[in-house]
């Protein structure tokens, strides 16, 4: 008989546990991607050097970051040949609205930019400098000569490398990788 | 209708009561001699009950049985030569399985008393438990390594600190890691997400291998792993038990205490309190220090319980604490820095010896909640009911945090999740006089799961439920079961898109269910089995949207998977060591439809830091076959050789080329030597030196992996132990050196295998204590 209770007991236990979870846990609702690190474009502005008004941009956007969508712009630069160009480079985050260009000049002496030409008659000079000693190159500003007509890239590469940036591409992750396709013409 | 089905469960034992024979004195006592070292059965034991005329000898497999005895608490005495007396109190309220641990060699009265009650169920199925040697060896290592001991075991790493079992080529979702009675739930389907469990709280840790789904959950497909601790004490008094461990690579120090009580005022109380503490540094390859991979724990656990011949309520809480962090060389950018990375014969980010955690780093903390009681209806069987109520936090920090300093300022992980986990579980077991045992049982699942931070999975709620019925009949020298269980599973997915909330559900039911059986003759052994089971496809197989920076490849989910389900058949053959050879060996073949697997997709995902390869998962049609192999032969008396060896042969059956991400093959030789070195201060020496040979992975045709497998290697490994008595105080003294010869080599099955060799030399210390207080009692009295 005693047994009998304790069955009644535990049926009545299990039962009350079993309607008290209920919806007792439901998860939160998923909030929109906030993810400060996203770099989600990088625009590139050519001046002229011997005509300021003659100004090109070439965009990479990609406004839901990594994975997801593929990215919605990726332009290809078209320069003429023989000319030489001021060129300045800025990253946002479309996700957060964040300008993070300003950051990276904050930080100027763990970033490095590398411009990497292929197969095309461009130099590419960086032009600004952090406060390292020595100063080493950041590349938000640079100077690129284009020469003979071509066609080709420019692989853009962004490297944090906090406490170890010796100039060089090896050390540190990599923040941008992007190579754009580059035209030379008349 | 799920309420009905397990109230019909409840009332089940009342109509087969009826049936019952009206004699009380109708129990059988079946009881199995282990020598408590080795784990072997101890043949021609002695075994008496206490103030009866009872007494018989256990035969050549250690097993002894009393027939026709009534209910009530018996004493047994066991006696063996060379063996002091074990006493084992027995409460018999049904067919009841005693297994007695005698002490060989062992000089002291009193012997530490277990009685432990084992399932029937699932006998045809093979079932490996890591011996009391193995265990000391391995100690302070995390549960996967320890795994490795068992033959057809390996395991997916991150590191020497993240370790996850494979069991016969498949890991994650495909295995049930049952924690202590609850099977474990977090953030399993990570490769890099390892169990939250702390080695140290189980006494016996052992592997089903094969379907094992019909009583622990259908996902079962490649096997269970059971994580059992000692029973609570079931005398009056007090025991302790210290653990100390510390290892040359990585400078790891670990401390680990039990203390059982049972307290004598209050019959049939008794608790146990045990906690563990954990720190290691960098660990070191033979060349180089592998930077941040240091790792500390810190766990808790508690018991408390009452237990009577008739009713017993426990209730079981733990808490498992981990900072581990990842080797900074495998946090990439993309594809470039990976093969840079793989390139380079030194990680191109490394350091010295600390045991600083700098990002990237995880950090877990699991919670455990566990209310479990039985109740013992004599004659028409006993029912359990377990609840048990899980928490998992885990987080995950990048290597560098934002670059806004306000936002650094809060050290947010980049990857958060939380998944509470809440099941129930009533199962219903009577084992009748005519040697039936059947086994009842329903389950109820209740999961919710929320993220925060970067993207990887969708939060989600799951709900399942189960009921299983195993039936089995065994006499002398045969056996035989059959198992048929239902599962329905139901996935609600929260999804936000262009500001809308979609909340697509997945439904899933079906069958799963085992026949097997058993046959013994002189010494042999011989099982068989077939079972099947299935599996729902997982929340980051159907949307899994992001990079992993860890492998630099970007990982898609598939929303129209369907499950996976699975056909496995096995046959085992052992071979008792009674004469100077023995020895196991298992052919199985597993064939699964509808395998969920990864596969390279094009084109790569362009992403601002570059072209990521991409992978999606896809369904295939597999096919598993292998062989495991143990055989032990006794040259002489103080010498024993042992082969132990794996072999898988994994493909996918709709093109027959091989599946990637498979254990390597390997075969393990080892000697090991017991001089008799018996004495008043010292006994249980051993030296055990074993050779590793590991095969090179399977080559991969076409574009399934970016990097090709790392070579073939051996390693050379070897232990050592010595049971030490000072004064009455004995202690448990071992020595292990893993990777003698400092090879340099890289394992397929580690993550880190693209950026880093593995550890080099490892020369480890173990000392565990056992001290009992009730015997220091007795002495003053």
């Amino acid at each position: 008989m005693k047994n009998n209770k304790l069955i009644v007991c535990l049926t009545a236990a299990i039962i009350t546990l079993q309607a008290c979870k209920k919806d007792a846990d439901l998860p939160k609702l998923p909030e929109p991607i906030n993810e400060p690190e996203v770099i989600t474009s990088l625009t590139l502005t050519f001046t002229d050097s011997a005509n300021a008004s003659n100004v090109i941009t070439a965009n990479f956007i990609d406004n839901d970051g990594d994975g997801g969508n593929q990215p919605s712009t990726f332009d290809t630069i078209k320069l003429k040949s023989n000319t030489t160009y001021f060129t300045s480079l800025s990253i946002f985050n479309s996700i957060v609205n964040e300008e993070i260009t300003a950051e990276i000049v904050e930080e100027a002496n763990d970033h490095l930019f590398i411009y990497k030409p292929t197969g095309l008659d461009l130099a590419i000079t960086v032009t600004d400098s952090d406060s390292n000693t020595p100063a080493l190159p950041i590349g938000l500003k640079s100077k690129w000569r284009a020469g003979n007509v071509g066609n080709g890239a420019v692989q853009i590469i962004l490297k944090h490398q906090p406490g170890i940036k010796d100039g060089t591409e090896a050390p540190g992750d990599t923040d941008v990788d992007l190579n754009f396709q580059t035209k030379i013409t008349n | 209708m799920q309420k009905l089905l397990w109230i019909a469960f409840l009332l089940l034992p009342l109509f087969l009561k009826a049936q019952q024979d009206v004699e009380d004195c109708i129990y059988t006592l079946k009881g199995t001699v282990i020598d408590e070292h080795n784990k072997t059965a101890l043949p021609y034991a002695t075994v008496v009950i206490k103030n009866t005329p009872l007494a018989t000898v256990s035969d050549s497999l250690g097993v002894f049985y009393f027939k026709n005895l009534c209910k009530g608490k018996y004493l047994l005495i066991s006696s063996h030569l060379d063996c002091e007396n074990v006493e084992v109190e027995v409460i018999l309220a049904q067919n009841t399985d005693v297994v007695i641990h005698q002490e060989h060699h062992a000089k002291e009265l009193h012997q530490l008393i277990i009685a432990a009650q084992r399932t029937a169920a699932q006998k045809s199925l093979n079932m490996s438990t890591l011996g009391i040697r193995e265990m000391q060896a391995s100690s302070g290592k995390p549960l996967g390594e320890m795994l490795k001991g068992i033959t057809g075991v390996n395991s997916l790493q991150t590191g020497s600190s993240i370790s996850k079992p494979i069991i016969h080529g498949l890991h994650s979702n495909r295995i049930i890691i049952m924690n202590n009675g609850v099977r474990q739930e977090g953030q399993q389907w990570g490769s890099e997400h390892g169990p939250e469990i702390d080695p140290f709280v189980a006494d016996k840790i052992s592997v089903i291998k094969g379907a094992a789904g019909v009583r622990y959950g259908p996902d079962a497909i490649a096997g269970v792993v059971l994580i059992e601790p000692n029973p609570l004490r079931d005398s009056a008094g007090y025991d302790a038990i210290v653990n100390l461990m510390g290892a040359s690579n990585g400078k790891q120090g670990t401390t680990s205490g039990i203390l059982n009580g049972n307290i004598k005022q209050l019959k049939g109380l008794n608790f146990r309190l045990q906690g563990t503490l954990k720190q290691a540094g960098n660990s070191k390859a033979p060349d180089y220090y592998l930077k941040n991979t240091g790792f500390n724990e810190k766990n808790f656990s508690a018991a408390i319980a009452y237990q009577k011949t008739n009713f017993g309520t426990e209730l079981f809480y733990s808490k498992f604490n981990s900072k581990l962090g990842i080797l900074s060389a495998a946090h990439i950018g993309n594809l470039t820095d990976l093969e840079r990375a793989f390139n380079s014969n030194v990680p191109l980010d490394s350091a010295g010896f600390s045991y600083n955690i700098q990002g990237p780093y995880q950090l877990i903390i699991h919670d455990l909640i566990k209310w479990k009681s039985y109740l013992n209806l004599s004659k028409a069987g006993k029912i359990i009911y377990t609840l048990s109520r899980q928490q998992d936090n885990r987080s995950e920090f990048d290597k560098h945090g934002p670059r806004n300093d306000s936002l650094a300022a809060l050290n947010k992980p980049a990857l958060d999740f939380i998944i509470h986990t809440l099941i129930h579980e009533v199962v219903y077991e009577l084992q009748s006089a005519k040697m039936f045992n059947t086994q009842l049982g329903y389950m109820n699942m209740h999961q919710a799961n929320s993220y925060d931070g970067r993207y990887f999975i969708p939060n989600f709620n799951n709900k399942g439920w189960g009921v299983f019925g195993i039936e089995s009949y065994h006499n002398k020298n045969f056996f035989a079961e059959a198992g048929i269980r239902f599962d329905e599973r139901k996935l609600r997915v929260f999804l936000e898109k262009n500001g809308f909330i979609k909340q697509p559900l997945y439904s899933y039911k079906s069958y799963s269910g085992l026949l097997g059986a058993g046959y013994h003759f002189k010494g042999h052994d011989v099982k068989v089995n077939i079972g099947t089971g299935w599996r729902a496809p997982g929340v980051n197989e159907l949307y899994a949207n992001g990079v992993h920076h860890g492998a630099a490849a970007v990982e898609i989910g598939d929303e129209n998977l369907k499950p996976e389900s699975n056909i496995n058949t096995a046959v085992w053959w052992g071979i008792k060591p009674v004469n100077k050879i023995g020895g196991e060996v298992e052919i199985y073949k597993n064939t699964i439809q509808n395998f969920i697997y990864l596969i390279p997709v094009q084109p790569a995902t362009q992403t601002i830091r570059g072209a990521f390869p991409t992978f999606k998962y896809k369904q295939v049609n597999a096919v598993l076959r292998g062989v495991d192999l143990q055989v032990k032969y006794r040259v002489s008396n103080v010498m024993q050789f042992n082969v132990k060896g794996s072999y898988l042969y994994a493909i996918n059956s709709e093109n027959n080329s091989r599946l990637t991400q498979m254990p390597q093959n390997l075969i393990e030789p080892s000697v090991t030597w017991e001089p008799n070195v018996k004495s008043a201060k010292c006994d249980n020496f051993y030296v055990k030196i074993s050779y590793v040979v590991v095969a090179k992975a399977a080559t991969v045709i076409g574009d399934e992996d970016y990097l090709a497998p790392p070579k073939a290697y051996q390693l050379l490994n070897a232990d050592a132990g010595i049971l030490l008595k000072v004064k009455q105080q004995k202690l448990n003294l071992g020595l292990s050196i893993t990777n003698a010869l400092n090879s340099n080599y890289r394992a397929y099955l580690n993550r880190y295998r693209y950026f880093a060799d593995e550890l080099g030399t490892n020369v480890s210390i173990h000392l565990k204590i056992p001290i009992n207080f009730k015997q220091q009692n007795n002495e003053k009295q």
